[in-house]
C-alpha cells in the first residue's frame, strides 16, 4: 500500500534574473522514508529546498508539505517542518541550552531536555555556540532542527565537512528519526550517504530531476555491466587474458585481470575453470556491480538522459 | 509571547556576556566619562552643567550606534537570521528586541552616569526628573531605532561602521555634548540640527535641566525624537531582509529617517 506524501512539489520553476535555478521540477516524497536529493553543484538543490521551506517564493508551480502551502502560511509550515540550513549560524555567546529552549518557545512547545544528550551534545550544553567545533555544531544544528517534533525534516549538506566519526554518528541520528516516523528530505554531495540513508533519490540535473527511485533502481537502470576481477597465485588469467562468456576484457588493475561481464555468474564459472585447467590458485575474486557513485556521473555526464 | 520573552532575555544576556557588546554599553563609555570629568572642567568650566545629559547621550550613541548595526549585519551575513527565520521568529522581533535591550543597557548606564557625575564632579542634577526619564527614553529609542535602520540597509558590516560612524562623529563634535550649542556658530548650529543628538541635549537641557515649561518651543525636540522613532520602526519593517542572497529592496527609502531633523533646521 502507498504511503500519503509529506511533500509534493509540482511543476517547481525559479528563475534568478534570466537564470533558471529550477525548471518544472516534479516530485513526491512519502511519510516516514529518507529521500536524497542528488545533483551537482549549482543543480538546484539548494533553491528547491529553500522554496520548500518558504524561504523563497517560487515563480511557478505548487509546493506542499502536508497540505501546506508555504509561500502562503509560512507559519503553519515552520511548525511542520525542521530544517538545517547548508549556510546557518547561531549567536556566538548562544549556549546549546539556550537554543533548544528559544527555538522550542517560538515553536510554542516546551524543550525536551533529553534532546541534547541524544545527540551527544549533555557536556557540551552550557558552551557558547562561538567556541563548538564544527561537528558539535552540525549536530546541534541537527538537534535544533527536530527539537519542536517536526514531521517533515529538512537537510542540506548536513555532513559536509565533517570526520569519518562525526558522519557516521549523524547518519545514526538520521536513520532513529526515521525509526520514530519523521519524514526527511537530504541534500547531499556524498554518494555513500545518499546510498546507505536514502529510501528514494531525485537526481536533479539542470534544475529537473534527471532519474528518480530507489538506490538500487538509479544503479540498475544505468550500464547493466558488472565488473568481475581476478588475482591468481600464477596470474594465468592476467597473462592470457582468455576469452570469457558474456564478458569482454579491460584493463588489469594492481594486479588483477579485470573484465566487464553481462552475465557475471556464467563468466565467474568459466574463469574458475580456467585456472582449474590450468592448474592455477585463486587468490581473489571481486565481483563489482556500478555503484551509485559512478551512475551518478554517468547520469551528469549525459546531462540527465 | 512566550517566544518573544525568551528572545529578549537572551539579548539582555547577551549584552553583558559579548565582550564588544560589554564594551560599548558599559565599559567604554564610563570610562570616557571618567576621563573626561577629569580634564574637561579644567578646559571649559561650563562643561559640569552639561556633563550629565552629555554623558548619557554620549553613552547611548555608543551602545546603539557602535553595536545594533554590525550585529545585524553580521547575524544576516552568517545566517543567524535565516535560522532564526525557519524557527518561526518574525521581523518584528528581530527589530525590537534590540531596541529593548538599548533601552535597559541604557538606563543602567544612565543611572551610573547620573550619580557618578553628582558624585564625583558636583555635576547638577535635573530639575524635572519626569521630563528627564522621558528625554532619555525617546534618546535611546531614536537613536536605538536608526542603528536597526542601518543595519538594515547596510549591505556589510564595513558599510553599516561607515554609516554609523556619519552619524556618531558628527553627533559628538556639534550635538552639543562637549561644548554648548549657543558656543557653535550660527550656521553650524542649524545644521546640527540635523543630528537626534542635538535635539536630545536640546530637550535634557531646556526642559530636564532648566526647567523650562512646555511650550511649543521646549517641546519640539520631543516631538522630533518621537516621529523618528516611529519613522525608523516603519522603515525597518519595510526594508527588513532575512539573508544577503535576496534581491535587495530600494535601500534609499532609509533615507527618509532623515525627515523629521530636516523639517528641525528648516525651521531653525
Amino acid at each position: 500500500m502507498e504511503r500519503d506524501s509529506a511533500l509534493t512539489v509540482s511543476n517547481l520553476t525559479k528563475r534568478y534574473g534570466s537564470t533558471v535555478a529550477v525548471d518544472r521540477l516534479t516530485f513526491a516524497v512519502e511519510q516516514g522514508t529518507i529521500y536524497g536529493l542528488l545533483g551537482p553543484n549549482g543543480a538546484g538543490k539548494t533553491t528547491t529546498l529553500e522554496c520548500v521551506e518558504g524561504l523563497r517564493t517560487p515563480d511557478e508551480g505548487t509546493i506542499e508539505v502536508f497540505g501546506i502551502d508555504p509561500a502562503s502560511r509560512p507559519k503553519e509550515l515552520w511548525d511542520v517542518i525542521g530544517v538545517q540550513l547548508q549556510e546557518s549560524a547561531l549567536p556566538k555567546t548562544m549556549t546549546p541550552r539556550e537554543a533548544l529552549g528559544f527555538f522550542c518557545r517560538y515553536h510554542g512547545v516546551e524543550p525536551d531536555k533529553s534532546l541534547l544528550d541524544r545527540f551527544g551534545l549533555a557536556d557540551k550544553a552550557d558552551k557558547q555556540y562561538g567556541s563548538m567545533s564544527v561537528g558539535q555544531r552540525r549536530r546541534l544544528s541537527l538537534a535544533l532542527s527536530v527539537a519542536h517534533s517536526p514531521k517533515l525534516v529538512l537537510l542540506d549538506e548536513p555532513t559536509a565537512g565533517l570526520d569519518v566519526e562525526s558522519r557516521v554518528e549523524l547518519h545514526g541520528m538520521m536513520r532513529e528519526l526515521r525509526r520514530a516516523g519523521t519524514t526527511i528530505v537530504l541534500s547531499t554531495h556524498d554518494m555513500a550517504e545518499a546510498e546507505k540513508l536514502c529510501d528514494r533519490i531525485g537526481i536533479i540535473i539542470g534544475g529537473s530531476l534527471g532519474l528518480e527511485g530507489t538506490p538500487s533502481q538509479i544503479t540498475a537502470a544505468g550500464d547493466t555491466r558488472t565488473k568481475i576481477r581476478i588475482a591468481s597465485t600464477r596470474s594465468t588469467v592476467l597473462t592470457a587474458r582468455p576469452d570469457l562468456p558474456a564478458a569482454c576484457a579491460t584493463d588489469a588493475e594492481d594486479g588483477y585481470a579485470a573484465y566487464w561481464s553481462e552475465r557475471p555468474a556464467e563468466s565467474v564459472a568459466a574463469a574458475l575453470s580456467y585456472l582449474h585447467e590450468h592448474d592455477d590458485e585463486l587468490v581473489d575474486l571481486r565481483v563489482e556491480r556500478p555503484s551509485l557513485e559512478e551512475r551518478f556521473m554517468e547520469i551528469t555526464a549525459k546531462g540527465g538522459r | 509571547m512566550k517566544g518573544y520573552a525568551h528572545h529578549l532575555a537572551m539579548d539582555l544576556k547577551s549584552g553583558v556576556r559579548d565582550a564588544t557588546l560589554m564594551l560599548m554599553n558599559y565599559l567604554f563609555p564610563i570610562g570616557f566619562f571618567v576621563m573626561m570629568g577629569l580634564f574637561m572642567p579644567t578646559v571649559n568650566p561650563g562643561f559640569v552643567d552639561l556633563m550629565i545629559p552629555g554623558m548619557i547621550v554620549f553613552a547611548i550613541m555608543s551602545g546603539t550606534l557602535m553595536t545594533i548595526p554590525s550585529t545585524l549585519v553580521d547575524q544576516r551575513s552568517s545566517g543567524v537570521l535565516r535560522s532564526f527565520r525557519v524557527n518561526g521568529v518574525p521581523a518584528t522581533s528581530m527589530i525590537t528586541i534590540p531596541i529593548i535591550g538599548s533601552v535597559a543597557h541604557m538606563s543602567v548606564v544612565a543611572v551610573i552616569l547620573t550619580i557618578g557625575s553628582t558624585l564625583l564632579y558636583g555635576a547638577p542634577l535635573p530639575v524635572n526628573w519626569g521630563w528627564f526619564v522621558l528625554t532619555f527614553l525617546l534618546a535611546t529609542l531614536s537613536f536605538a531605532s536608526l542603528s536597526a535602520l542601518i543595519g538594515v540597509v547596510a549591505k556589510s558590516s564595513q558599510s553599516a561602521t561607515l554609516l554609523a560612524q556619519l552619524v556618531y562623529l558628527p553627533s559628538v563634535l556639534l550635538g552639543g555634548l562637549m561644548v554648548p550649542e549657543e558656543l557653535l556658530p550660527a550656521a553650524v548650529a542649524r545644521g546640527a540640527s540635523l543630528l537626534p543628538a542635538t535635539q536630545a541635549m536640546r530637550a535634557f537641557n531646556a526642559l530636564a535641566f532648566d526647567g523650562a515649561a512646555l511650550s511649543g518651543v521646549a517641546a519640539t525636540p520631543l516631538v522630533f525624537l518621537a516621529v523618528s522613532v516611529v519613522l525608523n520602526l516603519a522603515l525597518c519593517l519595510m526594508l527588513f531582509e532575512w539573508d544577503n542572497r535576496t534581491v535587495r529592496r530600494a535601500h534609499a527609502f532609509g533615507l527618509l529617517a532623515l525627515l523629521p531633523f530636516a523639517l528641525a533646521v528648516a525651521i531653525g
